[in-house]
């Protein structure tokens, strides 16, 4: 049981973080790892 | 905080120098217009510490070397003061490319307003030592910002084998600033110019260069010949300027306006026949079938058996994560070595030769050679493709660049071509490389579709500087190969991560979210269940192909990792011939699958991409409109023709296939007629 918990846990942080860099890359219309996305003028008003 | 400006010339080595001393990795091309925006980082800690040690305060000549760098490079030729401000941060901002002052394009205006706007302490101006006449041109309009300046003279190796010589004390002397030769590729005389800046950054002002008629309205001329005096002060030609040069001779067979265009397909064709047959193709091989396939899911199993994992979670992380995630993983040394073999054909200079190659036939669809970049970089990834778009200065040209730039494959749709590959077409070399013809083929009639359905008429001049013919860097392919290896990485840990979670979740439970014993019954079947219709005139069967296609909206290599997921193939099953994709797809279906994977809208990220560059929700509106259309009429037509042709009988889905492209027709001639309607004189 523990061994499920402990196992479940640092998935679900692996997930969220994955979850967290996709989100904040979205935000640059770029996705995590992508290059590109929005230039430095842009970021400040990023819509996306 | 010190803050220097990199400006100079397009393709002048600014990213290249950037990199260098901060350590990033941006992406760097062998031809002008890669940087379209301004990029920030700290300088690094070895380049902060180096010191112009022994120097005198005041004006006055010296020189410095480089520790480690080749005789000849390494010293500070001019004007600068001794060192004491290394101790702030130092940050470094790479500029776009600019010939002058007064903008022409959206990234030279970029160069333009930080400059003038952003007041840095010192300016490096990267001058392309090999085009001294017209770099300096852009130097006199810097020294007249009253901001300190350094030159660094970059690529004086390629001065040396024209067999001229510069005399860069008298230039200094002359410009009333410091000089550093530098050769930014090997990193030759960096410490010595950033020290040069560091200690230039403390002197607040600069004197402008004087000329006659420096103010006057005929100023561009007056300069212009002041620049050409200068040249003819510090330039030692060694030959005539118009003896023809290695690169003129090379150039008149590979831009050539008959073979142009078969020589590039030809390399192209190498290219991808290496990457797949070669070390890569041998790499993703292994694993694919014996990493991600038995030795990493075998210890994983292993391990969490003894420990007492739930079997639920070990089916999550081994099935969903593991088994999706290692799918696309797999490819990456095949996407490695292609990109290794392209950073060096880059690198050469040949790929600006395909610009002016391609000028030709864009010409008759109101393009030019210009929209030929954007597409270059595209192939990495969409995204820097599009917004490469930016050095078009014609608004309608720009904007049809970036509907069609997405239709060429990027990086992460080869992991799509290599699965169906592998499956439906073992070692038949034909289908990378078919990929890329159809995708010029279909920019090449989706730029006349676009002309003629909307109101547009490019006015655009495509005028470009073609670098020298150079051997390509190993470093500098190295360093491109390892920027997408760690950009593949990051995005199969994290976007596909989450997305192979979210699948395996969607298939394993039912909407009352009970584990599903038939995962036709779980919530993934339900939705893929509901756009399966729709693709059935496109020859693709079952809820599993509709699935993997909206997954490849979010990120397109989520295809091969939720057919992984939804078929509960192993990776080496999942590629094998034996594939259980066999029960999903004809091979012409496969390759329709394909066209339609390829050629539909990309995926959300490069979609934000075009929403930012191309000026309103009703162009993206049109432009995704245009790219579903075009990817499933396309795929329609191989289903349903080559169905026909190679199997005798009528593919699933025959009528209303015609139906849809009776009215896709019907409504494309009725868009053309209101264009030219409207385009006759007292058309509304």
């Amino acid at each position: 049981m523990l061994a499920t918990i402990i196992t479940g846990v640092l998935f679900a942080a692996l997930v969220a973080y994955g979850l967290y860099r996709t989100i904040v890359s979205s935000k640059n219309n770029s996705c995590a790892g992508c290059s590109g996305g929005c230039s430095v003028q842009q970021q400040k008003n990023c819509k996306h | 905080m010190i803050k220097i400006a990199l400006a100079g010339n397009p393709n002048s080595g600014k990213t290249t120098l950037f990199n260098a001393i901060t350590g990033k990795t941006e992406y760097v091309g062998n031809w002008p217009g890669v940087t379209v925006e301004k990029k920030e980082a700290n300088l690094k800690r070895e380049f902060k510490s180096y010191s112009l040690t022994g120097e005198g305060h005041g004006h006055g000549h010296g020189s410095q070397h480089d520790h480690g760098s080749q005789h000849g490079h390494g010293h500070v030729h001019g004007h600068h003061h001794g060192a004491g401000e290394r101790k702030h941060q130092v940050r470094v901002v790479d500029l776009p490319g600019a010939y002058s002052l007064a903008p022409y394009t959206s990234e030279e205006a970029i160069a333009r307003d930080f400059v003038t706007g952003e007041s840095p302490d010192v300016l490096i101006n990267i001058i392309d030592a090999s085009s001294l006449e017209r770099s300096l041109f852009f130097t006199t309009q810097l020294l007249e910002l009253n901001i300190p300046l350094v030159i660094a003279l970059n690529k004086q190796d390629l001065v040396k084998r024209k067999g001229n010589v510069i005399d860069t004390e008298r230039l200094a002397a002359l410009l009333q600033c410091s000089i550093v030769e530098v050769v930014a590729n090997t990193g030759e005389g960096l410490k010595t110019l950033t020290a040069a800046a560091i200690t230039s950054a403390g002197r607040k002002t600069q004197p402008a260069p004087e000329f006659a008629g420096r103010g006057s309205l005929t100023e561009d001329l007056d300069r212009q010949s002041y620049v050409r005096q200068l040249t003819d002060a510090v330039l030692k030609r060694g030959r005539n300027a118009n003896e023809l040069t290695v690169s003129d001779r090379v150039d008149r067979i590979v831009a050539h306006t008959v073979f142009g265009l078969p020589i590039f397909g030809l390399i192209m064709w190498a290219i991808y026949a290496l990457s797949i047959n070669g070390l890569g193709g041998w790499a993703s091989g292994y694993l694919n079938d014996v990493l991600f396939a038995k030795i990493i899911p075998n210890a994983v199993n292993g391990f969490f058996e003894r420990i007492g994992v739930h079997p639920l979670l070990q089916s999550l992380i081994v099935d969903g994560a593991i088994g999706g995630v290692g799918a696309v993983l797999g490819f990456l040394p095949l996407i490695m070595v292609l990109f290794f073999l392209l950073a060096l054909l880059e690198d050469s200079g040949y790929m600006a030769r395909v610009a002016v190659v391609m000028d030709r036939y864009f010409k008759r669809i109101g393009l030019s050679g210009k929209s030929m970049i954007p597409m270059i970089v595209g192939t990495g990834c969409s995204i820097p493709g599009i917004m490469a778009s930016r050095t078009i200065e014609d608004e309608n040209e720009r904007k049809v660049t970036i509907i069609l730039t997405p239709f060429v494959p990027c990086g992460a749709k080869l992991p799509i071509i290599a699965l169906f590959s592998a499956v439906f077409f073992p070692g038949q070399t034909w289908v990378f490389p078919s990929m890329y013809v159809i995708a010029g083929a279909l920019i090449i009639m989706g730029g006349l579709l676009l002309k003629n359905i909307f109101p547009f008429q490019s006015s655009s001049t495509f005028i470009i500087e073609l670098p020298e013919y150079r051997l390509p860097s190993l470093k500098h392919a190295l360093s491109q190969m390892y920027r997408q290896a760690k950009a593949f990485i990051i995005k199969a840990s994290t976007i596909i991560l989450v997305m192979n979670t979210l699948v395996w979740f969607m298939q394993t439970y039912s909407w009352s979210l009970h584990v599903v014993e038939d995962p036709s019954a779980s919530v993934l079947a339900t939705i893929g269940s509901i756009i399966a219709p729709l693709l059935i005139p496109l020859g693709f069967a079952g809820w599993q192909a509709a699935a993997a296609t909206l997954t490849g909206f979010i990120a397109k290599e989520n295809v091969v990792s939720t057919f992984a997921i939804v078929l509960s193939a192993s990776d080496d099953a999942l590629m094998s011939t034996a594939s259980p994709l066999v029960n999903l797809f004809t091979p012409v279906a496969a390759f329709a699958y394909l066209i339609f994977n390829l050629f539909t809208p990309p995926c959300f990220a490069a979609i934000g991409a075009m929403n930012a560059e191309i000026g309103g929700r009703k162009w993206l509106a049109r432009a995704i409109f245009f790219q579903l259309t075009v990817g499933y009429t396309l795929a329609m037509l191989i289903t349903q023709l080559g169905t026909l042709i190679l199997y005798g009988h009528l593919a699933a889905g025959a009528i209303p296939a015609a139906v849809i492209f009776i009215s896709i027709i019907a409504v494309g001639i009725y868009l053309i007629r209101k264009n030219r309607n409207q385009s006759l004189p007292g058309g509304q």
